[in-house]
């Protein structure tokens, strides 16, 4: 070779140098990524291609004591967008902003940040979804979420509560059996590729998420929406601020109703339940105590007469008086007519610490124990600020605060034969396969008064309805028994009460020979007629009627041999059978499409549509269409597909 | 210099077989879950390129070198027609026959070693005479600014390294090969914000001349080569593609872009180093399963080795590398004439450079530049260039070869 000489060693060195220079450096490097930087880059892959994934476990189906769905899960979509494939931001913005009525600006500095998710818009509904999946927006994705949805909403919304967007119950139900109806989420670790789609490995075991339980409540939706409406009728009728109704089973304290009611707009989700978190002045319904405690010390006897001062009694100075003068009055008379000085005589007789005691005996100023959240006790004066005169005014329930819910277990206790239940709205648990798991009887907390006792109080109440000051609760044909109230509201501001405002109240119940139902109605501040007689009576008695016009067979006392001839199961199932409320004739076929065949069966049954069946999975068509009305014959045909 | 007669050098043969084979079970495992079916036949093809490719291999072995010799600059001609007539096709890299495409930067390598070999052997004039330099810097330079073209930067870089080994085996004193190669450095050094880096770079240039004399032609065409080529670097630099600048601003520093072209480096290293020692498995890749890998069948196939078969896995493949190289200068010294000599080191130089800029690329030593691994990486225009450049090489070691 032409040029070889002398430099050929140099030369044969410096490419043998540089060779293994540069083949030392390959394999050092080769040697140090894999073994000695092992874990750092098996630790940098495992958090690239593993992903822990939360498994959201289906959340319990609420139902009515009927076996309707209050609330249950919806299959929905929620939107996102990964900031950085997002083209037209502006047109994203544009779309969004006006579905969720925020400004465009907001959404567009969404887009803007250095996230890479962001949520658009969660939890839509089928019809929404489909339209904004019409638009084909880049960068815009959705994933699905299960949303909670309650069919009848508003209905029983004071009990049933809410649910957070993750589905973590905030308030009533939903977030006292909170632990029981979310059940456990799972978690699987999945395989997932650089385009951020997962896949099941079996290399890794998935925890399954276990479902929450359901809960079957003690609530009935007819008697529910019964209450409602009328509560609102009533509200509207007298002009009142609001208005809170209870109905009960006096025996077992199982609660059929709740609601409250507001003339204001309402608010999309009651945080608190008004009901049991309320404390108000009774008035007169708080009679019950003073009459009880003299029948049971034996300290009056009911023709017993008693002065009633022609309507205006001295106490120590202090004047207190009747709304309607008497003179000479039996003890019944005193409850009956609603006499204050005829119950503040016998209160004097029977003694302040003899008093407090059945006060405290029928439960006031404690918690009743009602598995709803957030009840309150009340107030009660404490005894020794308690003169003659206030003892007095005490007793006719004035100075005494207490909820809703302990004034209808005190009277359930007078009705049922003086046991003290402890309300319950929750029935029975079941489990992820509907079977009964655990059920929750009635509890009693105590015997307040003696069976005889509490047959004179209730020949007491009768004849209220009957002729005394709850005469507008009368129905012809239905026994019926209550007691008026009518408080005046204390000025919390400047003390004292306040000029013209009242709290007029009605606890009723029926049939007096053998209570099934006990109600509560109160209206805060009613203009015009403030009597708890001539507002929340009335209410009342549209409310028995009512559910007597739900009933074949009504209820009245002429038929008392057939409701005892049935055994409590029968006249339940009979009180309580599902009949629709609906007024039209035809149904209107509910969307199912898109549900699990589960899920449309809940519905459907919900809205009374007879159905058939076919297929398994994903309802894929339903014939007919959602939004046609049908016969209570006609048959909804769902077809299914797998998913 | 002469040697004995040998017979086929089957195991150089076989180490070149061999890196076919893992190729072809490391692209099945990069492509056979991938959502293109068109992309899980990938192997098959490759099965096809090598079959071919060891076929053309095989003509090569019995046609005398001497033919190749006489015709050199034909092809090297060819090879850069074919470069120009794909600006008239309006296509960057490949020409495209239906199904198939075929790229000429790839033959063109062939071409080049054969060609400067000639004018190596053949040439008269002074190594030192302006018109030597001249000739032999236009032989590179047409198809490396071409290929640079293209773009491609890697493919390009070939032609520089191949032509200095080439010049560096013919005996050009190394101190006058740097003068050849000055320009380039000026380059670099130009291309430094500081300015004074660009003025030691002349005192060392001025320092070189002085000492080789060379006439005053040369000297003075060097000094204004290099003045230019410094100069214009600036513009050089915003001449280059985007991505291209990118490559090179990453190589610097990796975490510039995670999710561009530094994307590229981490993911390779990480699925390297999560191999570990023996490797996940074939087909067990999780980074490479899961297309976490960008360009994993061909740029970055030595990643997928690297996550499946591990750091022993990894050494298999450069110990048959260093075989084929070490072989390959073998023959280039034991060569029984000057030509056969410069292509046999010109070959062995595709194949080190390739594969050290490859490998280089994977573990984040080198930029990325986009070179496939010589017989590994998926590629029919690459792997018959392989195959051509095997089969000369083998050619020249047999005895089937008289010149």
């Amino acid at each position: 070779m032409t040029y070889r000489s002398k430099s050929d060693r140099i030369r044969v060195f410096l490419v043998l140098f540089f060779g293994f220079f540069i083949w030392g450096v390959i394999v050092f490097r080769v040697f140090s990524i894999q073994i000695l930087e092992h874990q750092k880059y098996k630790k940098i892959a495992t958090g690239q291609h593993l992903i822990r994934m939360n498994l959201e476990a289906k959340r319990g189906i609420v139902y009515d004591r009927n076996m309707k769905v209050l609330a249950f899960n919806l299959p929905t979509h929620s939107f996102f967008a990964v900031p950085k494939k997002v083209e037209e931001k502006d047109l994203v913005a544009e779309k969004f902003s006006q579905l969720a009525g925020c400004s465009k600006e907001k959404v567009k500095n969404k887009l803007k940040t250095e996230k890479k998710f962001v949520w658009l818009k969660r939890k839509t509904e089928k019809e929404e979804s489909e339209k904004i999946s019409s638009w084909n927006l880049k960068g815009v994705f959705f994933r699905k979420e299960i949303k909670r949805y309650y069919p009848y909403y508003p209905l029983a919304q004071d009990i049933l509560g809410f649910c957070d967007i993750d589905n973590q119950g905030l308030a009533g139900v939903e977030y006292r059996y909170n632990e029981i109806l979310s059940g456990e989420n799972g978690e699987g670790i999945f395989l997932r590729d650089a385009f951020g789609n997962s896949y099941f490995t079996e290399e890794y075991p998935i925890t399954p998420p276990i479902s929450g339980k359901s809960l079957v409540l003690t609530l009935d939706l007819n008697l529910q929406s019964i209450l409602e409406e009328e509560l609102k009728k009533a509200i509207k009728k007298t002009d009142s601020d609001e208005g809170t109704g209870i109905l009960m089973n006096p025996k077992t304290g199982e609660i059929l109703a709740l609601a409250f009611c507001s003339n204001k707009k309402e608010s999309t989700f009651p945080v608190k339940n008004r009901a049991i978190s309320d404390n108000f002045e009774p008035g007169s319904t708080f009679k019950i105590v003073c009459s009880a405690a003299a029948l049971e010390q034996g300290i009056k006897r009911p023709e017993d007469k008693i002065y009633a001062e022609k309507g205006v009694f001295n106490i120590k100075g202090k004047i207190l008086h009747d709304h309607k003068p008497h003179e000479w009055i039996t003890f019944k008379e005193a409850l009956v007519f609603s006499s204050n000085i005829g119950i503040a005589k016998v209160t004097l007789e029977v003694g302040k610490e003899n008093f407090l005691k059945y006060v405290k005996k029928f439960g006031f100023g404690e918690k009743t124990g009602i598995d709803l959240p957030g009840e309150s006790k009340g107030f009660l004066p404490s005894s020794s600020k308690l003169s003659d005169y206030t003892l007095s005014v005490f007793s006719v329930g004035q100075g005494v605060s207490l909820t809703a819910i302990q004034l209808i277990t005190a009277y359930a206790a007078v009705v049922n034969g003086g046991f003290l239940m402890k309300p319950y709205v929750v029935k029975k648990v079941l489990d992820q396969n509907d079977k009964p798991e655990k059920k929750f009887g009635p509890t009693v907390r105590r015997r307040v008064i003696s069976e005889r006792t509490s047959r004179i109080l209730v020949d007491f109440l009768k004849d209220v309805v009957s002729r005394g000051t709850g005469m507008e609760a009368k129905i012809d044909g239905i026994s019926i028994g209550g007691k008026t109230g009518t408080a005046q509201k204390p000025d919390l501001v400047n003390g004292g009460y306040k000029d013209g405002e009242y709290i007029a109240s009605f606890v009723g119940f029926f049939p007096v020979e053998d209570p099934k139902i006990i109600g509560l109605v109160t209206l805060d501040n009613p203009k015009g007629k403030h009597f708890g007689g001539q507002t929340a009576g009335p209410a009342f008695k549209s409310i028995v009627s009512k559910i007597f016009s739900l009933q074949k067979t009504p209820f009245a006392s002429s038929e008392k041999v057939i409701i005892e001839k049935n055994s409590e199961k029968d006249v339940e199932k009979d009180l309580y059978s599902g009949k629709e409320l609906s007024k039209e004739k035809l149904l209107k076929v509910p969307d199912v499409t898109g549900l699990t065949a589960r899920e449309a069966a809940l519905i459907l049954s919900s809205y009374d549509v007879d159905f058939r069946l076919s297929g398994s999975g994903i309802v894929a068509n339903q014939e007919p269409e959602a939004g046609t009305l049908i016969s209570r014959e006609q048959i909804c045909v769902i077809k299914c597909e797998p998913k | 210099m002469k040697i004995k007669n040998q017979d086929l050098d089957l195991l150089l043969f076989f180490a070149a077989f061999l890196l076919c084979v893992i190729g072809v079970f490391l692209i099945y495992s990069a492509k056979h879950n991938s959502s293109s079916p068109f992309e899980q036949t990938f192997y098959l093809k490759q099965i096809f390129w090598i079959f071919f490719g060891i076929i053309i291999a095989g003509i090569l072995f019995f046609i005398p070198l001497r033919f190749h010799d006489v015709f050199s600059y034909v092809y090297y001609e060819i090879g850069i027609a074919l470069l120009l007539a794909l600006f008239i096709v309006g296509s960057s890299r490949w020409f495209s026959f239906g199904p198939f495409t075929f790229q000429p930067s790839e033959l063109l390598k062939v071409a080049f070693v054969l060609a400067l070999a000639r004018f190596l052997t053949y040439s008269k004039r002074s190594i030192y005479s302006f018109s030597w330099i001249s000739i032999a810097l236009f032989f590179v330079l047409f198809p490396f600014l071409l290929v640079l073209r293209q773009p491609d930067l890697g493919t390009s870089l070939v032609f520089l390294f191949v032509f200095f080994v080439m010049l560096f085996w013919s005996g050009v004193p190394i101190l006058y090969l740097a003068l050849i190669v000055a320009p380039l450095f000026s380059l670099i050094c130009a291309l430094h914000p500081h300015i004074l880096i660009w003025a030691i770079f002349f005192l060392l240039l001025i320092l070189l001349l002085y000492h080789l004399r060379p006439n005053f032609l040369f000297s003075m065409a060097s000094l204004f080569t290099n003045l230019a080529v410094g100069s214009i670097a600036q513009l050089f630099w915003n001449n280059l593609h985007q991505y291209q600048r990118n490559r090179i601003l990453v190589f610097l520093d990796p975490g510039v872009d995670p999710y561009g072209a530094g994307y590229q480096v981490i993911q390779s290293k990480v699925a390297i180093g999560s191999g570990g020692l023996f490797g996940k498995g074939f087909l067990h890749g999780t980074q490479t399963k899961l297309d976490f890998l960008p360009a994993q069948h061909n740029d970055f196939v030595f990643s997928v080795l690297g996550e499946e078969f591990g750091f022993l896995g990894a050494i298999i493949l450069i110990i048959l590398f260093s075989f084929i190289i070490f072989k390959g200068v073998q023959i280039a010294r034991k060569a029984r004439n000057t030509f056969a000599s410069y292509v046999a080191i010109g070959i062995s130089s595709i194949f080190a450079f390739q594969m050290v800029v490859n490998i280089g690329m994977a573990l984040g030593i080198l930029p990325v530049t986009g070179l496939p691994l010589p017989f590994v990486s998926y590629g029919g225009s690459s792997m018959i260039t392989f195959w051509v450049l095997m089969g000369l090489l083998l050619a020249i070691q047999s005895k089937w070869y008289e010149y």
